[in-house]
């Protein structure tokens, strides 16, 4: 009962949140250390690299995407997509969060519920089933601590400093290994930047939506958490090939736009709603 | 009948004799001496033919060769035959006459005595074609001639080889033979197109088919050519841009690409299907696809290959949903004639 009021609070607390957009993606300095806080777990100590600890396979029973921990062990975010239906409310009451999945490796799995989400709702066109773009987030919460150190979101960033940066996504897309794995795409770019929707080349298929979209520092280690892919970039060579070649030649009359598809979220759009649930979580911990 | 008789039997007998004699001489000795005196004219037209092509009097060959060939006979086995087709072959090719020359090329490899020798007209061609800079049809003749040649340990054999490889020709790069040299034989695969100079300042040069026209302030481009069917069905660019591409990672990844009908799992473009092709003597990675609209898709072709540091880029894509045949036409046409200047 007292939880139940403490998630109350939480979510009044962040629809409040959601009235002040002014604030959003710009609250303090750019943070590139990754992940930071608590000590890792045995799960987490699984992968040689602490990020990826943070990372997991988020499964419902007809979604299968990728999440990540920020801010809190408790703390899951993903793309809205995978956890609402067509109504936009949570297909399901509960979801399995495996951090650091990996086939064939023991990793735990904590049931996760969804706590908030962007205001997304499916469109008509199937290709378009991901917009709008910078509503398709959505915070989850574990039943129980994970104890993964969690990853930390960029802050007082604005949208415009991805421009030209170098950017890493990390996911278990099914184009590679049928996503047992989880895998990265370094370095790709943004090729399109408008308020809270990054268009990107990061390469992914099905099950890249819900993967964190890093900067990369100068040596390609990943730096600051970005934003929140919701799709992934055509994976296919000759494919992408193709439109390297069409975007190229946006200015020729009788060739239409076309860009990689990929498409994330900016932090920004979710960096106050992450920040409460997070508080939320300490609030819960402590009770 | 009955008067040449009784002359006949009224003349003298010595004089008998002589006109008996001079019959024999004349229905015996006369044919063997008259051939004689051919052969001994055909073996020194030979020699001015020779002699003539090694002067570079191009001209005056293609006529004794013609001279030859006519006094040899249209259906002569006589192995003199494909020696002077292969010369007239040449001194054609100098006189900028590709279609007859190829012509002579192919009856001369008809004519050959046996597999090596016919290896050695295929590679005759093969260098007509490079002096051409018609890399598919070089490669074609080369590979033909290591297959007549029967084994790289052959000298033929051995230099076909060398050849493949210094063009980085397709072990199956005779698939097209037959299309390629289909007769008469049509430079760049068609000479319907127009001739282009100036492209990229005379850096390359392609052919478009009749009707296309290239958007004038394009031609002053360093890097930048489009060009578009007088009925506006279909639009094509034609960009270089710095750098190599990586042509050949393309194309095995590409290679490995099952052919889609439809969009692939989180796919932008439809019916995505690529594999390699040439442009000019380059190895291009030739990609077809659709883009899908609002409306039908457009369909569309993309060649890309890489030479001396920089990339070539033709795409073509169709203005309305039929076209895509002439767009993916087109495509490979302008980059099968792509030729670079020396």
């Amino acid at each position: 009962m007292t939880t139940n009021r403490i998630w109350l609070i939480v979510a009044i607390v962040i629809a409040l949140g959601m009235l002040a957009p002014t604030v959003r993606g710009e609250e303090s300095e750019l943070d590139q250390r990754q992940p930071q806080g608590k000590p890792p777990t045995q799960a987490a100590t699984q992968a040689s690299d602490p990020t990826l600890a943070a990372i997991g396979l988020l499964t419902g029973t007809a979604s299968r995407c990728t999440a990540f921990l920020v801010g809190s062990d408790r703390v899951v975010v993903t793309a809205a997509h995978c956890v609402l239906d067509r109504d936009g409310k949570p297909s399901q009451a509960r979801f399995a969060f495996r951090p650091g999945y990996r086939a064939g490796a023991h990793t735990p799995s904590f049931d996760a519920r969804v706590v908030v989400t962007g205001g997304w709702k499916p469109s008509g066109d199937p290709r378009l089933s991901v917009e709008p773009v910078a509503d398709d987030w959505a915070i989850l919460a574990t039943d129980q601590p994970t104890g993964i150190a969690p990853l930390t979101l960029a802050a007082d960033l604005k949208l415009d400093r991805l421009r030209g940066r170098p950017l890493a996504s990390v996911g278990y897309s099914v184009d590679v290994e049928s996503g047992r794995f989880v895998t990265e795409d370094v370095p790709c770019r943004a090729t399109h930047l408008q308020d809270f929707r990054i268009d990107h080349t990061c390469r992914g298929s099905l099950g890249s939506a819900g993967s964190p979209l890093f900067l990369l520092g100068p040596t390609d280690a990943r730096g600051a958490l970005v934003g929140l892919v919701v799709q992934g970039a055509a994976s296919s060579t000759a494919e992408r090939l193709v439109i390297g070649q069409l975007m190229g030649l946006a200015d020729v009359r009788g060739i239409p736009a076309v860009d990689y598809g990929g498409r994330a979220v900016f932090s920004g759009a979710f960096v106050n709603a992450v920040k409460i649930a997070t508080a939320g979580a300490e609030l819960s911990a402590m009770k | 009948m009955r008067t040449a008789t009784r002359w006949l039997a009224g003349a003298a007998a010595p004089a008998r004799l002589g006109l008996i004699g001079g019959l024999i001489v004349g229905l015996v000795g006369g044919p063997n001496a008259a051939r004689a005196a051919d052969e001994s004219d055909t073996a020194k037209a030979f020699t001015t033919l020779d002699q003539q092509v090694d002067a570079g009097q191009y001209a005056a060959a293609d006529k004794t060769a013609t001279r030859l060939l006519d006094a040899l006979g249209p259906d002569s086995t006589d192995p003199m035959v494909g020696r002077v087709l292969s010369d007239r072959a040449r001194a054609r090719l100098m006189q900028g006459h590709a279609a007859d020359a190829v012509d002579d090329y192919l009856k001369a490899i008809a004519h050959a005595d046996g597999p090596q020798d016919r290896a050695a007209g295929y590679l005759d061609l093969a260098t007509a074609m490079n002096r051409l800079q018609l890399g598919d049809h070089a490669c074609a003749a080369i590979r033909r001639a290591y297959d007549e040649a029967g084994s790289e340990f052959t000298p033929l054999g051995r230099v076909a080889l060398d050849q493949s490889k210094a063009l980085n020709c397709p072990a199956f790069a005779d698939r097209d033979f037959a299309r390629l040299f289909e007769l008469p034989f049509r430079l760049g695969a068609s000479t319907d197109g127009t001739a282009l100079t100036g492209l990229y300042g005379d850096a390359a040069y392609t052919r478009l088919p009749t009707g296309w026209t290239i958007d004038p302030p394009a031609l002053d481009s360093p890097d930048g050519v489009d060009a578009r069917s007088a009925n506006g069905d279909a639009v094509c660019a034609i960009r270089r841009s710095d750098g190599p591409a990586p042509i050949r990672t393309y194309v095995d990844a590409v290679a490995k690409e099952d052919v889609v009908r439809g969009r692939r799992p989180n796919g932008v473009l439809l019916d995505v299907n690529g594999r390699e092709d040439r442009m000019g003597l380059q190895r291009t990675v030739e990609v077809d696809f659709a883009v899908p609209t609002t409306s039908a898709p457009l369909p569309g072709r993309l060649e890309l290959a890489s030479r001396l540091d920089k990339t070539y880029a033709v795409l073509c894509l169709a203005q309305k949903p039929d076209a895509g045949d002439e767009a993916r036409n087109v495509a490979r046409l302008i980059s099968e004639s792509m030729r670079w200047r020396p």
